[in-house]
C-alpha cells in the first residue's frame, strides 16, 4: 500500500507543528508503522533538534533535490526507533532552494520507502508553505486555542481547500483546562465553530514538552506524560482506530467538567 | 428587463455593474470634461473594479479613434479592460474597429440615467454563494451579495449593492461600495470586525463585544450606521 503523505501546518508560528511532527512520527513508529519525517522549514530547521538528531546530519533535503546524494544517504535513522527516519532541512539555504514541484516529486519518491511521510511545514503562507503542501495527500492543521492562532489557521484552511488538498483535520494544542473553565481561554467548541473542520485530537499544555524539546527526546516516548499520551491517542486515530478523545483534567475535582471539553464525538 | 430612459444628463459618466460586466456609459458634455470625470471616477473606485472587463456605451456620440483610445488608456491605467463598445454612431463604430475592439452598432440611443446605481431601480445581477468566507478571502461583486455561510474574522465582502449573510458575520463588510449610502447589511449574527456602508464606517463598541441573539439589519441613518433587530413589520 502506498504511503500516506501528511503535511502538518498552521499558519501561525510556534503553535506546535514541529513538536507535532516529531511526536506523531514517534507515536506512529511505536504502533509499528514505517515513518519518514521531512523538515520543509529550509533555513530554519528545527525538526532535527527536537528529535535529537542534529549531530547526525550529513545530507539534507536540498542535497537530495539537487542530486548531490542518493535519497538513502540523506535519511537519518532515529536513535531509538529503527522504523523512524528523518530527512532534515538545510540550515544554510532558504525556502527558494526547492520548488513545489521538486517537493511533490520528492514526496512521491518517499512513498515507496515507508507507510507515512509527515512533512513539517514552516509558518506562513508563502513559498515555504507552498513547498510543504505540494506533495501532500492530507493536511493536519495545528492551532492553539488563541484568537490570533485561529485567525491564521482559518486562512490556512482556505488555502488548503483552494489547493484541493482538503479537507484538513484539526489538532488543538496547548490546552489549559483551568483557563478554559475560567473563560480565559477558547474552548474546543469555540475553535471548531470558526474553523469548521473535523477534530483529529487535542493536546494539553505540558511543561515536559519544553524539557523534551531541549533534550531532543520526543515526549511521545514517555507513556506517562499528558502530552505524550495525547500524541499517541492522535496517532491511533490517524491509523483509523476508533478511540475516544483524550480527557484533559487539571485537578481531580474538575474531571467531570473537563470531559465537556472532549466534545460530542 | 431594465427600463431605459432617453434623457440626457449634464453629468455624463456612469459606471455600473451589470450582467455582462461593467458598463461605462458616456453621455453628453464637452469631451475633455468627460475624460477628466472618467479618470476621476475610475481612480476613486479602482480597487473595487480591479481586473474588470468594461463595455463602453457611447450612444449617439461620434468619437474619433484618438478619443476612444483615450478611454481605453484610462481604463487600462486603472487595471481594467475595454472589452466592447455599444453605439449607434457609425463613426464611433469605425473607431472601435480601428482599435480592434468588438462593437455593437445599435439604434437604441438610450443609456442608464443615473451616475450612481440607484437603489431598487436597475436590478444588478446578485451573487449567491453557498460557503463560508474564510480569513484572507475577499468576495467582490458590483451588485448584491448573499452568502449562505459565515464570514470569518479576516474575511471580507465588498459589494456594490446590499449584503445578506445567512450565517455569522464576523469579518469585514462593505456594502454600497461605489458610494451608495442606501445599501443594507443583514446577518443572522451581526458581529463584524468593521462595517462599511457607502461612505460610512462603523466598528463594534470596545467595552462590550457584540453578541446579538437575533438577526439584525444595519443601515445608514443621518451621519452614521445604525443596527436594528430584524422585525417582520419592517417594510
Amino acid at each position: 500500500m502506498p504511503a500516506r503523505v501528511i503535511t502538518i501546518t498552521s499558519g501561525k508560528g510556534g503553535v506546535g507543528k514541529t513538536t507535532g511532527v516529531a511526536n506523531l512520527g514517534v507515536a506512529l513508529a511505536l504502533e509499528g508503522q514505517r515513518v519518514i519525517v521531512l523538515d520543509a522549514d529550509i533555513g530554519l530547521r528545527n525538526l532535527d533538534v527536537i528529535m535529537g538528531l542534529e549531530n547526525r546530519i550529513v545530507y539534507d533535503v536540498v542535497d537530495v533535490v539537487e542530486g548531490n546524494c542518493r535519497l538513502q544517504q540523506a535519511l537519518i535513522r532515529d536513535k531509538r526507533l529503527p522504523e523512524l527516519h528523518l530527512l532534515a532541512a538545510a540550515q544554510t539555504r532558504d525556502k527558494t532552494a526547492v520548488s513545489p514541484d521538486q517537493m511533490a516529486s520528492l514526496s512521491n519518491d518517499l512513498r515507496s520507502e515507508c507507510d507515512f511521510v509527515l512533512i513539517d511545514s514552516p509558518a506562513g503562507i508563502e513559498r515555504g508553505f507552498q513547498n510543504a503542501i505540494a506533495g501532500a495527500d492530507e493536511a493536519i492543521i495545528i492551532t492553539t486555542p488563541e484568537v490570533a492562532a485561529v485567525r491564521d489557521a482559518d486562512r490556512i484552511v482556505g488555502l488548503i481547500e483552494a489547493a484541493e488538498k482538503g479537507p484538513a483535520t484539526l489538532v488543538i494544542n496547548r490546552i489549559k483546562p483551568d483557563m478554559v473553565k475560567r473563560g480565559d481561554m477558547l474552548a474546543t467548541e469555540d475553535v471548531i465553530e470558526i474553523l469548521a473542520i473535523d477534530l483529529l485530537g487535542i493536546v494539553p499544555e505540558d511543561d515536559n514538552i519544553i524539557v523534551s524539546a531541549n533534550k531532543g527526546i520526543p515526549i511521545a516516548l514517555d507513556g506517562q506524560s499528558g502530552a505524550g499520551r495525547a500524541f499517541r491517542n492522535i496517532a491511533q486515530r490517524i491509523l483509523g482506530q476508533e478511540v475516544p478523545f483524550m480527557a484533559i483534567a487539571a485537578e481531580a475535582g474538575l474531571l467531570g467538567r473537563m470531559r465537556r471539553l472532549v466534545g460530542r464525538w | 428587463m431594465t427600463q431605459k430612459v432617453a434623457t440626457r444628463i449634464a453629468n455624463g459618466i456612469s459606471i455600473k455593474g451589470a450582467k455582462e460586466g461593467l458598463v461605462v456609459a458616456i453621455g453628453e458634455g464637452p469631451w475633455p470634461d468627460l475624460v477628466a470625470q472618467l479618470d476621476n471616477d475610475l481612480q476613486r473606485k479602482a480597487a473595487f473594479f480591479d481586473g474588470a472587463h468594461a463595455i463602453v456605451r457611447v450612444g449617439t456620440r461620434e468619437l474619433a479613434t484618438e478619443e476612444l483610445r483615450q478611454v481605453q488608456e484610462l481604463l487600462s491605467a486603472n487595471r481594467m479592460q475595454m472589452s466592447g463598445v455599444v453605439t449607434s454612431a457609425e463613426k464611433t463604430a469605425e473607431a472601435a474597429t480601428a482599435l480592434d475592439i468588438p462593437v455593437a452598432l445599435q439604434s437604441d440611443d438610450s443609456w442608464p440615467v443615473e451616475a450612481k446605481p440607484q437603489h431598487g431601480e436597475e436590478p444588478e445581477e446578485a451573487l449567491f454563494l453557498k460557503r463560508t468566507v474564510r480569513s484572507g478571502q475577499t468576495i467582490q461583486h458590483p451588485g448584491h451579495v448573499t452568502i449562505l455561510g459565515d464570514v470569518n474574522p479576516g474575511g471580507q465582502v465588498v459589494a456594490g449593492g446590499d449584503v445578506v449573510i445567512w450565517g455569522k458575520l464576523r469579518g469585514t463588510v462593505h456594502a454600497g461600495a461605489v458610494g451608495d449610502d442606501s445599501s443594507l447589511v443583514c446577518a443572522l449574527v451581526l458581529a463584524p470586525m468593521q462595517l462599511r456602508i457607502g461612505n460610512h464606517i462603523a466598528r463594534p463598541p470596545e467595552e462590550k463585544p457584540r453578541d446579538p441573539r437575533v438577526p439584525e439589519i444595519a443601515r445608514v441613518q443621518g451621519d452614521g450606521i445604525v443596527v436594528e433587530p430584524w422585525s417582520m413589520n419592517r417594510p
